[in-house]
């Protein structure tokens, strides 16, 4: 094979990945428990304390359910936990109104409640990305209706110096943006996250497909991925202008700015045990970014769990799957 | 005026006009001598001429055209009388040839009559379009920069790198795909860089606002619904599902408490039974 010019086996890649194509993705079984105004709680099952999964609005939960061998929710299951997932509906053109506090004050605090009287318990809380920044604003306003909080890859300073998505959108006049566009489109945020890393995602990713020439599982895993990259929902642009305006531009979490439906969101107010864990070689999360969490706080419980991989490697990395999730399963059956 | 003072004004103007075309045949050449410098003075599209040059070619082919009319027409034909009256207000025209003035007037017009919304509009996104594609010139011009850093770049360290075999395409590829990441970064993390992305994005949306500020218009005026009567319509919606929520929410809180009151009713009255 190695004896193989590049065009042919890349050929051969590209012929073979056609014909596995539709991949399948998320097929972990799950109970839908209960529709929220904009998103749909699931229960994936397991034995043990509740733990429910807020994610990002910006791609699909399924992420965390890629394939039976790197799967999150599976790995968290088989660790002794119940898993409740929270997967936000695409906004609809109407949609573009829904603001954050629509989304916190409503959908979260709803879910959070739904779980709580169907398990009898208090839910721990898990934050992905996004999601974990609406964990912490939650956890912040309500500390007594969770038992924990667990971020992942989130982002609380946003105005770390090698903080690209930052430095790209400091002088966007977003409101004038959002306007003109109503819902943000996906494609427009799909692009903006590929051109922090052109080159790699648009030329070697597909050069490297040669590389998987007749490796049928691997070739799966990179169309299972490569579905998810640019399967991602627009935005409702209420809820886009304030995060991408009132997070990044104005740090407001650092800044002690944000307010959700009237209430002041002080993350020193958090009183819940934390379990912060963030990625060294991530692009679009920062660590400085992501571990400036544990400088806010005044909880004495608080964990932070470093793990060297990237921002996707968080959910899909095999040292990720060894270093984090055993560990945090452990550390929220003690909690 | 009598029916037949009108009739001889009539014959009389009748006589005139085709005397005159007869003779106009012979007034071609400096005619159109005179509708080129007149096109010329009101586009100035002569390259390195200036004003006064375009206002001294048009007022030297109308002074030749009518010097032709004199010579083919009678002195007392009413069109030459009338090309002595012109002649006469030429230096009162003259000045109005001036393109300058207009050319600043143009500039700052202001809008009115009954299409000025719409004129204002379309100059609105001329200079929308304008500003951005000023924004995407000088975005291009960064990756420009980032292309030519990282050719030299490349150079560079190819240069000090015998390790990489030239003759395999992937192995070049590879490290130049990796020296490109790198400048464009270094150049992305640039304030410049930021402001440049930003300015065309913003230019992008201001000019995509104005296209649809003479589109909807347009839409509305045949019938069709326009974006700016379904944003309306979204909001009326959206303001009425509020409503209705927490109209909802309100009720439910209601018969929450009616419930506990019944409850709490029932325990006092069994209570009082069972004593």
């Amino acid at each position: 094979m190695t004896d193989e010019h590049i065009p042919e086996r890349l050929g051969r890649a590209l012929r073979q990945a056609h014909s596995l194509q539709p991949v399948a993705v998320g097929e972990s079984r799950y109970e839908t428990v209960a529709d929220t105004a904009r998103g749909t709680l699931r229960c994936f099952g397991g034995d043990g304390p509740p733990l429910l999964i807020i994610y990002s609005l910006v791609n699909r939960p399924y992420i965390l359910d890629l394939s039976a061998e790197r799967s999150v929710i599976r790995r968290l299951i088989s660790c002794g936990l119940r898993i409740y997932l929270l997967e936000w509906s695409a906004p609809a053109t109407m949609g573009r109104f829904a603001s954050l506090d629509d989304y916190l004050a409503g959908d979260i605090r709803q879910t959070v409640r739904v779980v709580s009287e169907r398990e009898g318990d208090r839910p721990h809380l898990l934050g992905v990305c996004q999601g974990g920044v609406f964990a912490l604003c939650e956890a912040a306003l309500r500390p007594q209706s969770i038992r924990s909080l667990t971020t992942l890859v989130t982002p609380v300073d946003f105005h770390t110096p090698t903080d690209q998505l930052y430095r790209l959108c400091r002088h966007m006049d977003l409101e004038l943006i959002v306007r003109a566009t109503g819902n943000v489109p996906a494609v427009g945020l799909n692009a903006l996250f590929s051109s922090l890393k052109p080159f790699q995602l648009y030329g070697q990713r597909y050069l490297m497909l040669a590389d998987l020439a007749d490796d049928y599982a691997a070739l799966r895993d990179f169309l299972r991925m490569e579905r998810w990259m640019y399967d991602s929902p627009d935005q409702a642009a209420a809820a886009f202008l304030q995060f991408a305006r009132d997070f990044y531009q104005r740090n407001g979490l650092i800044a002690g700015e944000i307010e959700v439906a009237g209430e002041p969101v002080r993350l020193e107010a958090i009183s819940v045990p934390v379990f912060n864990a963030y990625a060294t070689q991530d692009h679009l999360v920062p660590a400085a970014a992501a571990s400036a969490l544990g400088e806010r706080l005044t909880v004495e419980d608080y964990h932070e769990c470093a793990v060297q991989t990237g921002h996707l490697g968080m959910f899909i990395s095999g040292r990720a799957h060894r270093e984090v999730y055993p560990a945090l399963a452990e550390w929220l059956r003690r909690h | 005026m009598d029916r037949s003072d009108e009739d001889n004004h009539w014959s009389a103007w009748s006589r005139a006009w085709h005397e005159f075309a007869d003779a106009s045949a012979g007034l071609g050449t400096s005619w159109r001598s005179l509708t080129d410098a007149m096109f010329i003075a009101l586009t100035g599209t002569v390259d390195g001429s200036t004003d006064g040059d375009i206002v001294r070619a048009a007022s030297a082919a109308a002074a030749a055209w009518e010097k032709a009319a004199r010579e083919a027409l009678p002195t007392d034909h009413m069109v030459v009388q009338g090309l002595r009256s012109l002649t006469a207000m030429r230096h009162l025209v003259t000045p109005w040839m001036d393109p300058t003035p207009w050319r600043e007037l143009r500039a700052n017009w202001p809008h009115l009559g009954p299409l000025q919304h719409e004129t204002a509009a379309l100059e609105a996104l001329q200079t929308a379009a304008s500003d951005y594609h000023a924004a995407l010139l000088s975005y291009l011009d960064q990756i420009d920069t980032i292309v030519d850093r990282s050719l030299v770049e490349f150079d560079r360290v190819l240069g000090e790198r015998p390790d990489v075999d030239r003759e395999d395409p992937r192995a070049v590829f590879d490290l130049w795909s990796e020296i490109a990441e790198r400048c464009y970064e270094e150049q992305l993390a640039t304030d410049e860089y930021a402001r440049a992305i930003a300015d065309v994005t913003n230019r992008w949306a201001e000019c995509r606002l104005q296209v649809q500020a003479l589109i909807d218009p347009c839409l509305e005026a045949i019938g069709l619904p326009s974006r700016r009567a379904i944003e309306e319509t979204q909001a009326e919606l959206d303001r009425l599902e509020r409503r209705h929520r927490g109209e909802i929410a309100a009720i439910r809180e209601d018969i929450a408490a009616l419930r506990r009151s019944l409850k709490d009713d029932g325990r006092a009255g069994g209570g009082d039974g069972g004593a």
